[in-house]
């Protein structure tokens, strides 16, 4: 309709949710995607979707990949893991399985991807439901230290910090592809802190 | 048979015709020797085999002729006929296909040529021969070149069929003249590179010869070489019952993709055939053409075209069209609007996901692939979420009617309501609220229009109850008419009977009479079913009003809304 005319942007940030079967990474992308809330409880297979969104001012698109929690689907997984730029690794707070899977999640996307500094955000999804906690931010954090990414906690019914999830794993991956096109300009290796300066100045 | 034999000779000159133009053409740019080379020789094989499963006696014109045929060959078809064990046939299988390697090999090189003089052969891109459609068995052509509608036949082949069907039938000479080389080799490159291919912008004979080369190019003939010899054999049998038995057993036989492949060729060149005024392609000529290139025997072929009813009655060519694309904006897609043609649509994006995921887990690793996979992973979730939407607003609308029913029913009994009018009421604010407003705003959208809807239902319903309750009044008003009416009459038919007996021709006025009534009759039905008609419509046209009406309705609100807020 009226999208039509629009000329489509040039940067696409590619996002895959993982994590196990149930933690809510369909209700994450569709709140994100069209502000709805879905109960109904069907496990995903794989769906992706395409959105256009304003990033600091820039316009981008992102592409959501949402993939099945469920091991059967592994081979399927697979096969985008590999074109995927930045992840979000959800979990349930109110299921200690879930938090614990975070980690074969962590190192398979490490094993496609052969990169320990791949952008990557730990999300604790479900922090409505604050009275049935299994899994205490505490530990959530400190695993985050360990992997070196951000922890944050997320409601997809109230869709508190559903934008930020979204929008903190745009900014890493935008500012990975400036530090790919960088390095491959002059030729030098930064770390993270010196990128992030950079960042501010443009 | 005599006939046969004539039309070989026929198809002989007609290939020598053609051989000497390419001869013709190799003097001409002797850089291009190999590729005309490659063609001639492809050319010829086929006919050859063809040759010699009808007519050995040919053979002599075959050698007389000037050609670059190797030798082995020759020596190997005279094998085969001498013997026709099995054996041999795999064996000359075995020089096929590696003559056909050789004149890969021949074709990357001469293309190195082509491109810098010094001859250092390079190896062509590995897009170019990684996955080709030509030159490869039939089952592995399906896989590559899938159509995704379920149909085991490779898209080219449906494409080509397709385009023949709607732009070709009435082409003179349609399969028996060949369209231009380079344009028939482009097509070729463009299939087996996988890069899309726009057949539109073609001749119709170029179209077919890209068919022939495909057909021509099988490493087996579609009839297989196991049962090759079976068909032979049915094709001989002189009860035409028992041929035809024969055939449909032997044909069940062939695997799912040669059968459909005969199927589809035989069924598609009947269409041609039935155009023979205008193509000039009688049965016979289409056996020609046909014969070398499917590799089927002109006695076989023949039975096949003649029992066509028989054989193949359950074979409906079926137009394929490819998955959708997301267009060049990649935010609209035009799904279409009905849920079959949503859940067809969505099975073949399906079968297009699955091939891609087989493709990279079987170690493909490109991006454009990578690319395809997220898109058509997209266009599969937008066809899932239509799909469950509707579905949404069919149940909804159907539990709508049935508490509407139940209403009706305990009231009075109108005549239904015609649904796809109720249907689009519906629909309506489904496809405007889209992506874009939320849930929520969609269902407090629909709960006021159906609120609206209600409201203005419930004074047609009072409107109806109080016509009904007149039509009542009216009703027992005439039925006291009719009883005195009775009363009198039986006291005139009292009268009546003292009178009767006497008079004769009163009998002659009551057959009048009768005549009278029963034509009165026929009147009154006619105008009973016009009554009928015009109460529809008048029901017709009263939902018009309504569905009308409630738009207005909500087109007021919304505008009190924005003027207010």
């Amino acid at each position: 309709m009226s999208k039509a005319k629009a000329q489509q942007p040039a940067v696409i940030h590619k996002v895959i949710m993982v994590g196990s079967g149930g933690v809510g990474k369909s209700a994450l992308t569709l709140q994100f995607m069209y502000d709805e809330f879905i109960e109904d409880y069907e496990p995903t297979k794989a769906d992706s979707y395409r959105k256009k969104v304003v990033l600091d001012g820039e316009e981008v698109q992102i592409d959501i990949l949402d993939t099945a929690g469920q091991e059967d689907y592994a081979a399927i997984r697979d096969n985008y893991f590999r074109s995927g730029e930045g992840f979000l690794c959800v979990f349930s707070i109110k299921e200690q399985e879930s938090f614990q899977a975070t980690q074969d999640f962590r190192e398979q996307i490490l094993r496609v991807k052969n990169d320990e500094n791949i952008p990557f955000l730990l999300v604790g999804n479900m922090a409505d439901l604050a009275e049935q906690r299994q899994v205490s931010e505490d530990e959530a954090l400190k695993r985050a230290q360990e992997w070196k990414v951000h922890y944050v906690e997320t409601s997809a019914k109230t869709r508190a910090n559903v934008d930020k999830v979204f929008y903190d794993l745009m900014r890493e991956i935008r500012s990975r592809k400036m530090e790919a096109s960088r390095q491959s300009n002059g030729k030098q290796n930064k770390n993270r802190t010196s990128k992030k300066i950079k960042c501010v100045i443009l | 048979m005599s006939f046969e034999s004539q039309d070989i000779d026929t198809g002989d000159d007609d290939r020598k015709r053609d051989s000497s133009r390419k001869r013709d053409g190799k003097r001409e740019k002797r850089e291009k020797g190999y590729q005309m080379f490659e063609a001639e020789d492809s050319d010829d094989e086929p006919l050859a085999l063809a040759e010699d499963l009808k007519s050995p006696s040919k053979q002599k014109k075959e050698r007389a002729k000037p050609s670059f045929k190797f030798p082995v060959r020759k020596e190997k078809t005279k094998e085969k006929e001498d013997k026709k064990d099995k054996e041999a046939k795999a064996e000359e299988k075995e020089k096929k296909k590696e003559e056909k390697e050789k004149k890969k090999h021949k074709k990357d090189k001469k293309k190195s040529k082509h491109g810098h003089q010094d001859s250092t052969p390079t190896i062509e891109p590995p897009s170019v021969t990684e996955n080709p459609i030509f030159g490869v068995p039939l089952a592995v052509a399906v896989e590559r070149n899938r159509s995704h509608d379920g149909i085991e036949l490779p898209a080219l082949v449906r494409e080509c069929i397709d385009y023949i069907e709607e732009f070709g039938l009435a082409c003179e000479g349609i399969y028996r003249m060949s369209g231009v080389k380079s344009k028939v080799q482009h097509l070729k490159d463009c299939y087996n590179r996988q890069e899309p291919v726009h057949l539109l912008e073609h001749e119709p004979n170029v179209v077919a010869s890209l068919l022939k080369l495909f057909l021509r190019e099988l490493p087996e003939p579609v009839l297989t070489t196991a049962l090759m010899p079976k068909f032979e054999e049915a094709s001989t049998i002189k009860n035409k019952q028992k041929k035809v038995e024969a055939f449909i057993r032997v044909i069940a036989d062939l695997p799912t993709c040669n059968r459909l492949l005969l199927s589809w060729m035989i069924v598609h060149m009947t269409h041609v055939i039935e155009l023979a005024k205008e193509n000039k392609m009688s049965l016979q000529n289409v056996s020609i053409v046909l014969s070398p290139t499917m590799q089927i025997s002109h006695r076989v072929l023949n039975v096949l075209f003649s029992y066509v009813a028989d054989l193949f009655s359950d074979v409906q060519l079926r137009r394929y069209v490819p998955p959708l694309k997301p267009a060049h904006s990649k935010w609209c897609l035009d799904l279409p609007d009905n849920l079959t043609a949503l859940e067809e649509e969505l099975a073949k994006q399906e079968s297009l996901l699955n091939q891609l995921h087989a493709e990279l887990h079987s170690g493909k690793e490109d991006p454009e692939t990578s690319e395809q996979l997220w898109e058509v992973q997209r266009v599969v979730t937008q066809l899932k979420r239509k799909i469950k939407m509707g579905k949404k607003n069919v149940e909804l609308a159907e539990r709508r009617r049935t508490n509407m029913d139940a209403k009706r029913s305990s009231n009075s009994s109108l005549p239904s309501l015609s649904a796809p009018e109720e249907l689009q009421l519906d629909l309506r604010p489904a496809p405007a609220a889209g992506e874009t407003t939320g849930e929520v705003e969609r269902l407090l959208e629909e709960e006021y229009a159906l609120k609206l809807e209600e409201e203005e239902l419930l004074a047609i319903a009072d409107e109806l109850r109080q016509k009904i309750a007149t039509e009542h009044s009216e009703m027992e008003r005439l039925s006291q008419e009719i009883q005195e009416l009775q009363y009198l009459r039986q006291d005139s038919d009292l009268e009546d009977l003292s009178s009767a007996s006497s008079s004769s021709s009163d009998s002659e006025d009551e057959d009048d009479l009768q005549d009278l009534l029963s034509q009165l009759i026929l009147d009154n039905e006619a105008l009973e079913m016009k009554s009928a008609d015009l109460c529809q419509k008048v029901h017709e046209e009263r939902m018009i009003c309504l569905s009308v009406k409630l738009q207005i309705r909500l087109l007021q609100q919304k505008q009190l809304e924005s003027s207010s807020g």
